[in-house]
């Protein structure tokens, strides 16, 4: 472990497998992480094709995979030095500041949108003037972005476009402080009107001292990524190998074969 | 945007309100409807005095009820309270033939309630195990043990009503716990996160597991609530109806009822809603059909099973999204 360095996160020795793979090969995990770690102010993108364990890696570090067989982890999580035993509580992670925008649906229709930006908050209650400040920051951004032209805070997240939808699930993860935010293909399937909504707002939601993880099988979103935390952060890329997570190069996108966004 | 209408995007916001107003106002009227079918009435002070009957029967049922609606919104299900309602008095018979302290006997009653609301929704939740199966399995059990402190009760020579110090008259007052319980889940839905939270989890199960919502506290919670309730109207029916006597089959086939009258109240069955006023007002509406079948003459008693499905029906049919769409 490098000296002198703020690391934010580490992964200690972890391993994981679904339950229908024990019986294939008892020592074969779809997850085999020896040592790794995300330091403070860094922007990392994390690369690899499909079915490798991306997202399952991501459901680890947050604790929300569903409730599996304890055989099924080994290892552990530090946060700020604090070492937490897998598997993770979801809501003591959400309390520490690792949250995480997942492609798939977590959002709910029947509720407002500001009821779903609420959701985000890890807390059981919010006091009057929180609440406040962080209602008129969305309705700032939302009004920024256009979104809110005719329809208003309170109105049924469903009416929303699926465009939109994934704005919104950003504001919910940026908006409560954040340390380590994931977005695991966030923006997929979204056009690309929203997709540079999506980080434009991103670019204004990064935060010292904070960082930020993107998973995505777009190479232009990884190069969009890079260009908007230039400022702030220290761009990393890592890939999913063999069943770990491997450090790469700066130039491993530009040898997928696109360097321009 | 879907939709780039505005009056309709007004009219989505305010739908709702309106919606539950409507509901609350249909309720009131078919239960004044049932009364005033029900018997001839000499004078606003007799049928205020109906009222009254049926109010004070309406916050006995009432906590059973919301406990039933409080598991139903977050998505799962509750069949033990008919063998926690004959559990929770029987215990409290039983024990209070030790002469134990009253707060010492209430406590543990209490205790045992809140264990068996856990042990529910630990089963289910972190086993897996499908909630009808626990909680109907439950029912059995609760069942089961109250049967046999019956027989032991019988065999024993012991009392079979309970003695004056144990008849607490704060449960004679089943009014100020339907309140008291209205303003708690007034006070968890306006000023705490976990209202939304609850719904949220009835509403997508898996969506509320993968935003990292306390899935575990919600559900655990709505189970021991349940329990809680179920316990509270046990206890009100056996001290403030019952006046300290118990039998046995009280309340059998009760949870069936409240399910039904949940719905009815507006809590959607597959979760995501609920709707604490109204479900007791579908609460006072099933009473009042007990009221009519009781006292009227010509109307046989199982019309109050007939009136209940229909109304369950056509809730349902309405309350269901492709009725609305349409």
């Amino acid at each position: 472990m490098p000296l002198g360095k703020e690391i934010l996160l580490e992964l200690v020795g972890i391993k994981f497998k679904y339950p229908s793979e024990k019986r294939k090969d008892k020592h074969e995990w779809l997850l085999n992480v020896d040592y790794f770690s995300i330091e403070k102010n860094w922007a990392i993108s994390l690369l690899g094709g499909n079915m490798i364990g991306k997202s399952t890696l991501i459901k680890l570090i947050t604790g929300t995979l569903p409730p599996i067989s304890f055989n099924c982890y080994v290892g552990s999580i530090k946060v700020d030095g604090i070492e937490y035993k897998l598997p993770v509580n979801p809501l003591k992670m959400k309390k520490l500041g690792i949250v995480a925008a997942h492609q798939s649906d977590q959002m709910f229709p029947e509720l407002s949108i500001w009821e779903n930006i609420e959701l985000g908050c890890p807390y059981f209650r919010v006091n009057n003037s929180l609440k406040k400040s962080k209602r008129d920051i969305v309705v700032d951004k939302l009004k920024k972005f256009e979104l809110l032209n005719s329809i208003s805070i309170d109105s049924p997240l469903g009416e929303l476009s699926g465009g939109a939808i994934a704005i919104i699930k950003l504001l919910r993860s940026t908006i409560w402080n954040y340390k380590l935010l994931i977005l695991d293909e966030t923006t997929a399937n979204i056009d690309n009107n929203n997709r540079k909504v999506c980080f434009q707002l991103l670019s204004e939601m990064l935060f010292e001292n904070s960082s930020v993880l993107l998973i995505s099988h777009t190479n232009n979103d990884h190069l969009k990524f890079r260009e908007i935390s230039n400022d702030k952060y220290v761009y990393k890329i890592f890939t999913i190998n063999n069943n770990n997570v491997i450090p790469e190069t700066i130039d491993y996108l530009a040898n997928r074969g696109v360097n321009t966004v | 945007m879907k939709n780039g209408n505005k009056f309709l995007f007004l009219f989505d916001e305010k739908r709702m309100l309106i919606h539950s107003f409507l509901h609350s106002t249909i309720l009131i009227f078919l239960v004044f409807i049932t009364l005033l079918i029900a018997r001839r009435y000499d004078s606003v002070a007799s049928f205020l005095k109906t009222l009254d009957l049926i109010f004070k029967s309406t916050s006995i049922y009432y906590p059973i009820t919301i406990g039933v609606a409080i598991v139903i919104s977050c998505g799962e299900i509750d069949l033990s309270i008919s063998g926690g309602f004959a559990f929770y008095s029987m215990l409290l018979l039983f024990l209070s033939n030790f002469k134990w302290d009253p707060i010492i006997v209430y406590s543990i009653v209490l205790f045992f309630s809140l264990l068996i609301g856990f042990l529910m929704g630990f089963l289910i939740i972190r086993l897996r195990v499908p909630s009808l199966i626990v909680t109907l399995g439950g029912s059995y059990v609760l069942y089961g043990i109250a049967f046999l402190i019956n027989f032991i009760l019988i065999n024993g020579g012991k009392s079979f009503s309970l003695e004056k110090k144990y008849l607490i008259p704060m449960f004679q007052c089943s009014w100020l716990w339907a309140l008291l319980l209205i303003i708690f889940l007034f006070f968890i839905k306006y000023f705490t996160l976990h209202w939304n939270q609850h719904l949220s989890t009835g509403i997508d199960n898996n969506a509320a597991q993968l935003a990292a919502l306390p899935v575990f506290r919600v559900k655990i919670f709505a189970y021991i609530m349940s329990s809680i309730l179920c316990f509270l109207s046990s206890i009100l029916m056996f001290i403030g109806f019952n006046n300290g006597g118990w039998d046995i089959g009280t309340g059998k086939g009760i949870e069936l009822i409240a399910i039904a009258t949940a719905v009815i109240g507006g809590t959607r069955i597959s979760g995501g809603k609920l709707n604490p006023i109204n479900v007791g007002l579908a609460a006072a509406l099933w009473q009042s059909f007990k009221y009519l079948s009781d006292i009227n003459q010509d109307v046989k008693p199982q019309t109050q099973e007939l009136a209940l499905g229909l109304f369950l029906i056509i809730v349902a049919v309405f309350s269901s999204k492709n009725f609305m769409n349409k």
